[in-house]
């Protein structure tokens, strides 16, 4: 993984440096709110509800075991002894204390992690595959290109004050894992008649009050122009996006506005003065980059096909656990294990310190001492061994990380909500504990299959609900918590935006109306189809007369 | 109605609110009851000086009752503000100090919704 070079280790401590005395000026009154306000935000320190909320990044989701156990330290040492990733792939602690956040910016920064750019109208925090590098299906690795992104973004004095954030995601794969037909832009990476890697780049995807899905700017940009043209994009909406309106001043409003061939005519133009300019990324510069995220030492092995399927045979919880949550390697004798963050019951996202613990020992033992954040709100171990699934499925077990999961009905996305976020209109936690305890029978949720329903608390979309097979938005009205459902929608490399199913219905009845879709859908499913399959199939009509036929108590 | 007003401490950023003696305390049964609209504007400009004095920031009046000896405002979201999360009861110091339990309670009752529970 990337490592901090001099000019970045000397940068994040200087920075650090600087924050301590903002927050000394602040303490003592030479700096009013106004004036402090954008500095910790800066610093990716935002006032809550309850407390402080310091959101951290981690660039493209990968973290070394070191910096999990930093993590830990700091969510025992200043926080109340949890943590919680997000739809960013980023981690959030909730009571964070202003006089005690220079500490954890320099303890952060000892361990190569920064806060900054994790708020702020700049170029956020760059995610992509949590599986990069290792899954089967992928062309190349992405987060080479991630980190040259996020090297030429951070702090770039042209971006830090565009009219908006900036959100950019990168797969590597043609299965997307990393949703980028919903961030600002969007890398799809993929092979031309020549048998070249390079990018398909969709812009003006985003979620939020105006959700759209991106649209290509340009089928096909090669690696060495990937900065030049991101610039030119990124040139074009910092001139012409508004800053009259916050709520129309991301891109896919002016995308959507001036429509995508009028946005690529100006992109093109910009792009043509500068495209064999300064920006051309040298091969050097690729392969220096790359070497930072060269395979692990990986022995030689063969499939352990026979073995593990005698073991699964032999333990049907661990059976269903490899089903579940154990994904193909590109390399033989490896496995790609998720550790679900979604047991029964629990908060979506959130892990003690003491598990964080427990993970950076596991990666040490098992998996190259790497850790992966998905954007799904779990965490991965990329390089293991299978001949070691068995033993570290029964350390995950006792650790009550083994939940199987992954990718069916209780894998849940949920945003913080009215619990935490001074933004939200509802709380979406307690959401995510009713379903996932009324849907906890794991032969249940198989027979489901996959399924994604996903959370927010209000209309900014941080739970992504609008891309959801179903989606939950959690609503104000007259001072109650009300949640509309939308069925339909996908982050996939064929996503959509989900369908209002009708009116918003009171907390107690989201889990039953959830029960009615998922029996609807198995009636009209067909063979081994997935919800998403028979939803666009039979579209929303039986949902909805199952939901709302003539009994509904909804406002 | 009474109002009541709140603000999150500085240093902390923790939701306090203002008490009869001018001072903040963490706990919302410490705050000050404010009956006049009048009384209510006045104290929230003794407030501000505290935002002057780097004491909290963002005061606010929010409207609260008093049932059964229990004072609760009115909006769910300052419920939460003045009791905590109704999460992570699998963490002792984090425990939700009510629960807003389900809706049918709360269409029903207003404020009957809240139970106490043994945070304070």
């Amino acid at each position: 993984m990337y490592r901090y070079d001099g000019f970045d280790a000397k940068f994040v401590a200087e920075r650090a440096a600087q924050f301590r005395r903002q927050v000394t000026r602040r303490l003592a009154g030479e700096l009013t709110e106004d004036q402090f306000r954008p500095l910790r935000l800066m610093n990716g320190l935002y006032l809550q509800l309850h407390a402080y909320m310091l959101r951290v990044n981690v660039p493209y989701g990968t973290l070394s075991s070191k910096q999990v156990r930093t993590f830990a330290h700091i969510a025992r040492t200043y926080d109340k002894g949890f943590g919680h990733f997000t739809t960013r792939q980023n981690i959030q602690y909730n009571w964070i204390k202003l006089e005690e956040a220079p500490d954890i910016i320099k303890e952060l920064a000892n361990a190569e992690i920064t806060s900054i750019q994790s708020s702020g109208n700049c170029v956020r925090n760059i995610t992509s595959d949590q599986y990069a590098g290792c899954a089967k299906d992928e062309l190349s690795d992405p987060r080479i290109y991630c980190e040259l992104l996020r090297q030429y973004s951070f702090l770039h004095p042209e971006f830090s004050y565009l009219p908006r954030k900036f959100k950019i995601a990168v797969t590597g794969s043609p299965n997307d894992r990393a949703a980028v037909a919903v961030h600002d832009i969007g890398l799809r990476m993929h092979q031309n008649e020549q048998g070249e890697i390079g990018f398909e780049v969709l812009v003006g995807g985003g979620l939020g009050r105006t959700p759209y899905i991106g649209q290509t700017i340009r089928k096909w940009l090669a690696p060495d122009d990937l900065l030049s043209y991101v610039e030119a994009i990124l040139r074009v909406y910092n001139m012409q996006g508004r800053r009259d309106n916050i709520h129309k001043a991301r891109i896919k409003i002016i995308v959507n506005q001036m429509g995508i061939d009028k946005y690529r005519e100006l992109v093109d133009k910009e792009w043509e003065a500068t495209k064999n300019g300064a920006l051309k990324v040298p091969h050097d510069e690729i392969e220096r980059i790359r070497a930072f995220f060269a395979a692990p030492a990986y022995e030689l092995l063969t499939d352990r096909t026979a073995e593990l399927a005698a073991a699964r045979k032999a333990d049907r919880v661990f059976d269903r656990w490899v089903r579940g949550n154990v994904i193909e390697h590109k390399v033989p004798g490896y496995a790609i294990v998720n550790v679900s963050l979604k047991a029964p019951g629990r908060v979506p996202g959130d892990i003690t310190a003491d598990k964080m613990d427990a993970v950076a020992d596991l990666a040490d033992k098992y998996s190259f001492g790497e850790v992966r954040v998905s954007h799904r709100q779990n965490l991965v171990f990329v390089d293991v061994k299978q001949s070691d699934l068995e033993q570290l499925w029964r350390e995950l077990f006792a650790l009550e990380l083994a939940t199987p999961n992954l990718g069916l009905l209780s894998d849940i996305i949920c945003c913080p909500g009215l619990d935490y976020c001074a933004l939200a209109n509802a709380r979406a936690i307690p959401i995510a504990q009713d379903i996932s305890r009324a849907f906890s029978d794991l032969d249940e949720l198989q027979r489901i299959g996959h399924f994604t329903i996903n959370i927010s608390g209000c209309m900014n979309a941080c739970g992504h609900h609008h891309v959801g097979h179903i989606g939950i938005l959690g609503v104000d009205k007259r001072g109650e918590e009300f949640f509309q459902l939308t069925l339909g929608g996908s982050s996939d490399q064929h996503a959509t935006l989900g369908d209002r199913l009708g009116p918003g219905l009171p907390q107690a009845e989201v889990p039953g109306a959830i029960r009615k879709i998922v029996d609807t859908f198995l009636v009209r499913r067909e063979h081994d189809e997935r919800f998403i399959d028979t939803y666009r199939r039979v579209g929303i009509e039986p949902f909805k007369a199952a939901v709302y036929g003539g009994e509904s108590q909804a406002a | 109605m009474p109002q009541m007003i709140i603000a999150n401490r500085l240093v902390d950023g923790l939701v306090v609110f203002l008490a009869p003696g001018g001072e903040w305390d963490t706990a919302i049964a410490k705050g000050a009851l404010i009956d006049e609209d009048a009384e209510a504007q006045r104290l929230l400009e003794v407030a501000k000086q505290d935002v002057v004095r780097c004491l909290v920031i963002d005061p606010n009046l929010i409207q609260v009752r008093v049932e059964n000896g229990q004072v609760l405002p009115t909006e769910i979201r300052e419920v939460i503000r003045a009791f905590g999360p109704t999460i992570r009861t699998d963490l002792e110091d984090t425990g939700p100090a009510v629960v807003i339990a389900a809706d049918a309670d709360r269409r029903s009752g207003g404020a009957g919704h809240l139970r106490r529970s043994t945070k304070e």
